[in-house]
Parts: structure tokens; C-alpha cells; sequence
């Protein structure tokens, strides 16, 4: 009769009824090894926040979205600057001050296992995205801060701006705007070569003529004695006229410092001490340290208008880095105004004044020097345009015709300068509203319980584990095992019939023998278990915490 | 030094005698047990009570699932080779403990149970146990026998059972494979051949020593006993190539120790008191 064929059945498991011990130590084994496990397992205070990426752009899918989406939940926090940035917010001294602690913290939050998880949410769609953000440590303040922190890390990245659109949006209108710029530059370096010729030609005149101009320079807002200025101050003036108003304006508020710092000087502690507080009210640092603490102030007040309790581990890191603003402004205050500090520190400051001072006029007497070579080449043009058109009633025309001139290129430049600014405005609202747009769904909450760790979960899949631990094992022992099991066996390598199978005689002593190597089995088993249960708690895992461990 | 060997072997002493008393104590429970449960359905011992081993089971229990095995045995060596007669069957293993001596013993009951008349005779002189099986005198056997020490006839007057007549292995001076190997096993043999339905001869293993093949070389029939889970492919291959050797064919095999692949499974017998009041019900 042919056998019938079966992939699988029964019989083929008998393997482990072969090797019922290998299959029992082997699972015992495993068992132990999860029960050690589960004695490890940790109480962790989780904290979860949710949040929606979304972009804005009516309907259409902006790149920029998915850029973002793709580096939070790829790149960004997993990221190591990221991490930096995130630990810098929630720790801002720390990296000067304990770099290895600050090193620690990095590497434990960029973990993947132990660090900030980023888990896309379900329920996402095309154009926004759910992304849940959560954090488990042993200290749940710990576990809140950091959430808190990757929070505000995320916002910082969804608000970051790109502003080619209006670049490319608005060319067309900037080169208009340039266009005019440059030929109301021209109608003024004209008026005012015409300027300087009325200004050389005046004193030539008649009475009735000079009448007839000062009658015309009125209607151009301009006296005879303005005509001197003409050729500076306006905007669109080149470079070097600017550096050299640049220049003028420091020496100035230079020689005014030096005065005072004289004044004060000569008039003695008090005067010094005067000065002093009025340094210390316009330095810079001090501005910076006040802006950082109003900044955090302004932080402060907006997570507790959030609903966040002003226990808050955030409030107080936030509280406690506005104390050392304060301090810090306060030790830099109290620095500036130490009398004989002070006064140290002023007479250096004269020092370099006059030093400065010194060596300003001597460029400006050189650059004077180049000028007034310029100016010379520069008259000799207008000289030779004077002996063409020496009528003053024709310069005064053109004068008038170059004021209607100005008027008209002024009137577009106006208007394209206006529209330029309307787009500009415009092109940065619409970079604002299809950048991606993050919104907090669920809050971060200070955990009040720690998570409770799936046992029956670990004990069910231990269990699983063991039972193909032992079947592996009796598996491999039958594989190397190379004695006869069955008749058939016996059949195929004598190749003579069997005539027959029979079970063993069992006496009563062979009986109590197999009884009593069971339970010693059993017992061994019991005693290895009690040993490697007592050695993971008190050797194992402490010797992992001490190694792996916070 | 000194000290810890002492140490060493205080503590062996103790483990030792510790797991004795044990052992002793569940030895006298299961000897209870068996004398409750293991009473029922046991054959009338009658005037032979006790010199009968209760290894040999089916002397005592005619219906146990064991005792039908063996029938089955019985029943296949009938139709062993149907042309050739077969009387002389040497039951042999490649190593020892694989159970030859039960082996032998229970069919040798069983055949005579059933009328024919059968003759045990134990040719392993070195580590002879026939004798431990029925209650026979041990000093004297076939070695004797075959060195001219003692008449058959001694022997084979009167049965021990019905139908069962034993000779155990005896004691001699000599080589047991000079012994064997002369003559004089072939010519006892064939003039008890008529005498006897059957003759059964329990000798040593095959591997280590020549004297199971040359006892082959005397019998119609060799039927090697395999030890299931214990006896290795290559014993067996080492086996069959030492009678091939000799121009000896291994006639059939016996597995022992056999036990169902899957214990639930194949746990459906009919046999026994229990399972015929199982049957009625």
C-alpha cells in the first residue's frame, strides 16, 4: 500500500517526545531568562503630545511641507544638531559647564530606543500631518521638559521662511524703481552743476537780474546761500559723498565724547560717576541682557496662558535663567559704574579718542587734497558750459525745466517704490500662510502615573519563545541523534523483515528509578531557576544599570 | 589537601546514601502499587509460583498489551521463511542491555504457552542470566555440556514450565569460543533438533566478541534485538558486515524498548481487563 503523503503531521513533532528533557531545559532556560527581563523592566513616567503639520495653501500641496514633514519625522529630531538645539533649549548653560553630562544627555535622547520617539500618527492626509511626539524616562519632569522643549524645537523649524517667491515675483518692479533712481541721480548731479553756475555767476549780476533769481530759487525752495549745500545731502548720492558724510559724522560725535569725557573729568569723582550711570544706560550688553529677559518673560507668560501649572519643570528652568539674566546684568551695571574703574577706563577712552581723532583729519586732509584736484576738472567742464550759456534767463529756464523733470521721475519712483512695498508685503503673507503651519493637538501633560509595562504581553510571547527554544534544541538533538526509533527504521537499514516492536518490561524498581531521575530533573531545573532569578536581581541587572544604565 | 578529600568524600557518602534510602523508599511504594493494580488479570501461578522472573511477563499477565507484542512476535516467526523449517533461533544484539535475555525468555514462554514444545539454552558464558529468569541451578549448564562434563539428558527431562525446558550457561574453565567453535555445539544441537518444536539460544552481543557469530553459524535463524533510541545506525551496519563476514544472514529483527511516536495518539489498545469492561460499558 503507498503511503499516503502529508506535509505535515503529527508524527513529524515526535521529536520532542524523543527528547522530552532538552525540550523542558531549553524552555526552562528561556523562562529564566525572561523572568529576569521582567524583573529588569523599568517604571517609566511617558509624556505624549500630538501635533498637526499642515499647509495652508488652499488645497495644494506645498514642498515645503513635505520637506518639513519628512525631516521631523526623519531627519530632524533624530538629528544630531537637532538634538543639540533641543538640548541647548532645555539646558542653556549646561554645554560650558559639564560638556561629558551635556555629551550624556545628547546620546541618551538621540538613542532610538531610549530617546524622543517621532511616530507618524494615523489619520494623516495628503497635505496635513499627524505626528506624535513622546518621551519616557524615570523622572517625569524630566520626561515633560523634554517633550516641552522638542515642542518648541518643531516650531522653530515649521516657521522657518523662504522668501524667493517675492524675490522672483517682484524683479520686474525693482528694475523700474532702479530705472528712475538712476535718472533722478542725473536730473540732481544737473541741477546741481546748473546750481553752482547761478552760485559763480551771481555776484556778477545786475540788480534786476539778481531779483529775477532770488524770485526763481524761491519757487525751487532755494536761497543763494543753500546753493553751497546743494551737491550733498540728497539720497541718491554716490559712494564716496557718503562715505565722507560717514566720516564727517564720526569725527563729530567723536570730538562731542571727548569733551565729555573731559568735562567729566575735570570735574572730578562726581562727574565721572555721572557719566558712568549714563554709560551703563545706553551700553549694549545691558540692552541685550534686558531683551533676552523680556523675551523669556514673554515665554513664560504665554505657557502659562497655555494651561501649564507654574510648578512646571519649563517655568522653572525659564524662571531660573531670568534670575541669571538679572544677576548678570546687574554684576555688568555694577561694574560700569565703579568710580575708579570708571575713571581707568574713560582716560583710556580719551586716549583713543584723540588717537582716532588725530589720524581722521589726517585722511580727510588727504582725501580733501584728491577733492579739490576733482573739483578743479570739475569747474573747468562747468567753466566751458558757463561760456556757452552764460544767459542766467536760460539757465534759470532749465533749472525750472529740470524741477518739472524731477517732479515727474520722483512721481513714478514713488509709485513704484510703494507698489514694490505691496508686494513685498504681500509675498511675505503668502510665504506665511503656505509654509506649514504646526498646531498642538494634545497638550503635554505631567505624567501623574508611570506606564504600566505589558507583563502579560512579555509572559505570553516568554512562553511562545520558550516552547521554540525547546523544540529547536530537542530539534537539533534528534538531528545529531543517530540511533534507531522505529521498526520502519530498523526494516529499511536491515533490510530483512521486523518481527515485531515491544514495549519495555517495567519492574517496580525500574519504575521508582525513572520516577526519581524525574524528580530530580525536576528538582534541578527548580534549583537552577531559584539560582538564576536570585543572581539576576542581585548580580545581573544592577551590574547592567552600573554599566548601560542612568 | 588531605583535609578536602576528606570533605569530598564525607559528602559523596552521604549523597550516595541519601539518594539509596530514596530510591529503597520508592521502590517499597511502587512494590504496593503493584501488588494492588498489577494482580488483576494475571495467569494461575500455581505450583511453579516464584521461580519464574516477573520480568518475563507474559508468564504472568497472558493479556497485557506486552503479551500480545509477543504473541505478535510468536506469530511472525511462524511465517518467517515458509519453505525453509525453521527450529534453532539465536537471539543476539550488537551490544549489551539491549534486552536479548527478555527478549528471549518471553518467547520462549509464549511458544510454549501455545503447545509447542521449547528449549532455552543460554550460550553467553561470560555474562550468563537465564538462570536469573527461572529458577535454575547456575553451576551447571550447557558450558558443561559442551566440554563433556555433563549428559544433556540431565537437562532436558523435565521441563521447568509446561512445554519449557531451560539449560543455563553453566560453568567452565576454558575458552567459551573453543568451546563453541568445536564441534560438539552443532552435532547437541541436531540431536536435540528432533526432540524440540523449538530452540532458543540467547547469546552474547556481536561487537567485542566472536562468540555470537559463530553460534549464528549454527542456527537456522538469527534475529537481532535493536534497543529503540539507543542502538546507533553504525552498530547495527557494524553488525550486519561481522555475520556477513561469517556467511551468517541476519533472519529478522526485534525492536525493543519501542514507545509510540506520539504517547496520545497511539494510545487505542484493546487489551487487558480494563479495556474489555471499557468495551462492555
Amino acid at each position: 500500500m503507498k503511503k499516503k503523503e502529508k506535509q505535515f503531521s503529527l508524527e513529524s513533532l515526535s521529536f520532542i517526545f524523543r527528547h522530552p528533557w532538552a525540550f523542558m531545559a531549553a524552555a526552562v532556560l528561556v523562562l529564566n531568562l525572561v523572568g529576569v527581563y521582567l524583573g529588569y523592566l523599568k517604571l517609566n513616567y511617558q509624556v505624549k503630545a500630538i501635533i498637526a503639520l499642515e499647509t495652508t495653501s488652499g488645497g495644494v500641496v506645498d514642498p515645503k511641507f513635505i520637506q518639513t514633514k519628512h525631516s521631523l519625522i526623519k531627519d530632524m529630531i533624530v538629528g544630531d544638531s537637532a538634538i543639540r538645539t533641543l538640548v541647548g533649549i532645555l539646558h542653556p548653560e549646561l554645554q560650558e559647564k559639564s560638556p561629558r553630562e551635556y555629551e550624556f544627555l545628547v546620546s541618551i535622547l538621540r538613542n532610538p530606543r531610549t530617546g524622543i520617539r517621532i511616530v507618524p500618527e494615523r489619520g494623516s492626509s495628503q497635505d496635513s500631518q499627524l505626528v506624535s511626539i513622546s518621551f519616557a524616562s524615570r523622572d517625569p519632569k524630566f520626561s515633560y521638559a523634554v517633550v516641552c522643549a522638542t515642542l518648541e524645537a518643531v516650531e522653530r523649524i515649521s516657521k522657518e521662511k523662504t522668501y524667493d517667491k517675492i524675490r522672483m515675483g517682484s524683479a520686474f518692479l525693482k528694475k523700474q524703481l532702479y530705472f528712475y533712481a538712476g535718472k533722478l541721480t542725473k536730473i540732481e548731479e544737473y541741477m546741481s552743476q546748473l546750481k553752482s553756475q547761478i552760485r559763480r555767476v551771481y555776484p556778477t549780476l545786475t540788480n534786476e537780474e539778481k531779483n529775477l533769481v532770488d524770485k526763481n530759487l524761491a519757487a525751487l525752495n532755494l536761497t543763494v546761500l543753500s546753493l553751497d549745500e546743494g551737491a550733498g545731502g540728497n539720497a541718491y548720492s554716490n559712494k564716496g559723498e557718503k562715505d565722507e558724510f560717514e566720516k564727517a559724522d564720526r569725527l563729530m560725535r567723536m570730538n562731542k565724547r571727548k569733551k565729555l569725557i573731559e568735562g567729566a573729568l575735570a570735574e572730578g569723582e562726581s562727574g565721572v560717576l555721572f557719566l558712568a550711570r549714563r554709560d551703563a544706560e545706553e551700553d549694549e550688553q545691558i540692552q541685550q541682557y534686558e531683551k533676552k529677559i523680556s523675551d523669556k518673560e514673554t515665554m513664560k507668560s504665554e505657557f502659562l496662558s497655555q494651561g501649564c501649572l507654574p510648578e512646571h519643570p519649563y517655568v522653572a528652568m525659564l524662571d531660573r535663567d531670568i534670575k541669571v539674566l538679572a544677576d548678570l546684568k546687574d554684576e555688568r551695571a555694577q561694574r560700569l559704574t565703579d568710580t575708579e574703574k570708571a575713571k581707568q577706563r574713560y582716560d583710556e577712552e580719551l586716549n583713543e579718542l584723540n588717537a582716532s581723532i588725530s589720524m581722521l583729519n589726517y585722511e580727510n586732509r588727504i582725501m580733501g587734497e584728491d577733492k579739490k584736484k576733482e573739483d578743479v576738472t570739475a569747474h573747468s567742464d562747468i567753466s566751458s558750459v558757463s561760456t556757452q550759456e552764460n544767459d542766467i534767463s536760460l539757465i534759470l529756464a532749465r533749472l525750472n525745466e529740470l524741477k518739472t523733470e524731477k517732479e515727474v521721475a520722483q512721481h513714478y519712483f514713488n509709485e513704484f517704490r510703494g507698489q514694490l512695498e505691496v508686494a513685498d508685503l504681500k509675498g511675505r503673507m503668502e510665504t506665511e500662510k503656505s509654509g506649514v503651519e504646526m498646531r498642538v493637538i494634545e497638550k503635554p501633560k505631567l505624567p501623574q502615573a508611570p506606564v504600566r509595562a505589558d507583563k502579560l504581553r512579555i509572559i505570553v510571547l516568554g512562553l511562545l519563545m520558550a516552547v521554540a527554544a525547546g523544540a529547536g534544541f530537542s530539534y537539533l538533538l534528534d538531528m545529531m541523534d543517530n540511533s534507531v526509533w522505529t521498526a520502519g527504521e530498523l526494516r529499511h537499514l536491515l533490510e530483512v523483515p521486523v518481527l515485531g516492536a515491544v514495549e519495555t518490561i517495567m519492574m517496580p524498581e525500574d519504575r521508582s528509578v525513572l520516577k526519581f531521575r524525574r524528580w530530580a530533573g525536576l528538582a534541578a531545573m527548580l534549583i537552577f531557576t531559584l539560582v538564576i532569578q536570585i543572581a539576576g536581581a542581585k548580580v545581573l541587572i544592577p551590574l547592567y544599570n552600573g554599566v548601560f544604565g542612568l | 589537601m588531605n583535609k578536602y578529600i576528606e570533605h569530598i568524600e564525607r559528602v559523596k557518602t552521604l549523597l550516595i546514601r541519601m539518594l539509596k534510602k530514596a530510591e529503597s523508599a520508592s521502590v517499597a511504594v511502587w512494590g504496593k502499587v503493584e501488588r494492588l493494580v498489577g494482580d488483576i488479570g494475571r495467569a494461575p501461578i500455581g505450583e511453579n509460583k516464584g521461580i519464574v522472573n516477573r520480568r518475563v511477563l507474559v508468564y504472568y499477565n497472558n493479556t497485557s498489551r506486552i503479551a500480545e507484542e509477543y504473541k505478535i512476535l510468536r506469530t511472525n516467526l511462524y511465517q518467517l521463511s515458509p519453505g525453509k523449517e525453521i527450529k534453532t533461533v539465536q537471539i543476539t544484539s550488537s551490544v549489551a542491555g539491549e534486552g536479548k535475555t527478555v527478549t528471549a525468555s518471553n518467547l520462549a514462554v509464549t511458544l510454549s504457552a501455545e503447545g509447542k514444545k521449547v528449549l532455552l539454552i543460554d550460550a553467553d558464558f561470560r555474562r550468563p542470566s537465564i538462570h536469573r529468569m527461572f529458577a535454575v541451578d547456575p553451576s551447571e549448564g550447557f558450558g558443561n555440556v559442551l566440554t563433556d562434563d555433563a549428559d544433556i539428558e540431565k537437562f532436558v527431562a523435565k521441563p521447568i514450565l509446561p512445554n519449557l525446558f531451560v539449560i543455563p550457561a553453566g560453568f567452565t574453565k576454558t575458552d567459551p569460543l573453543s568451546m563453541l567453535m568445536s564441534d560438539g555445539m552443532r552435532k547437541i544441537l541436531n540431536s536435540l533438533r528432533a526432540r524440540f518444536d523449538y530452540i532458543i539460544i540467547d547469546s552474547p552481543p556481536v561487537l567485542g566478541v566472536a562468540d555470537a557469530v559463530v553460534v549464528g553459524s549454527a542456527c537456522d535463524a538469527v534475529i537481532l534485538v535493536v534497543k529503540a533510541g539507543s542502538t546507533q545506525q553504525a552498530a547495527i551496519d557494524d553488525t550486519v558486515t561481522a555475520f556477513e563476514a561469517a556467511h551468517v544472514k541476519i533472519s529478522a529483527g526485534v525492536l525493543t524498548s519501542a514507545r509510540p511516536q506520539i504517547p496520545w495518539v497511539y494510545r487505542k489498545y484493546y487489551h487487558g481487563e480494563k479495556a474489555k469492561n471499557k468495551k462492555k460499558d
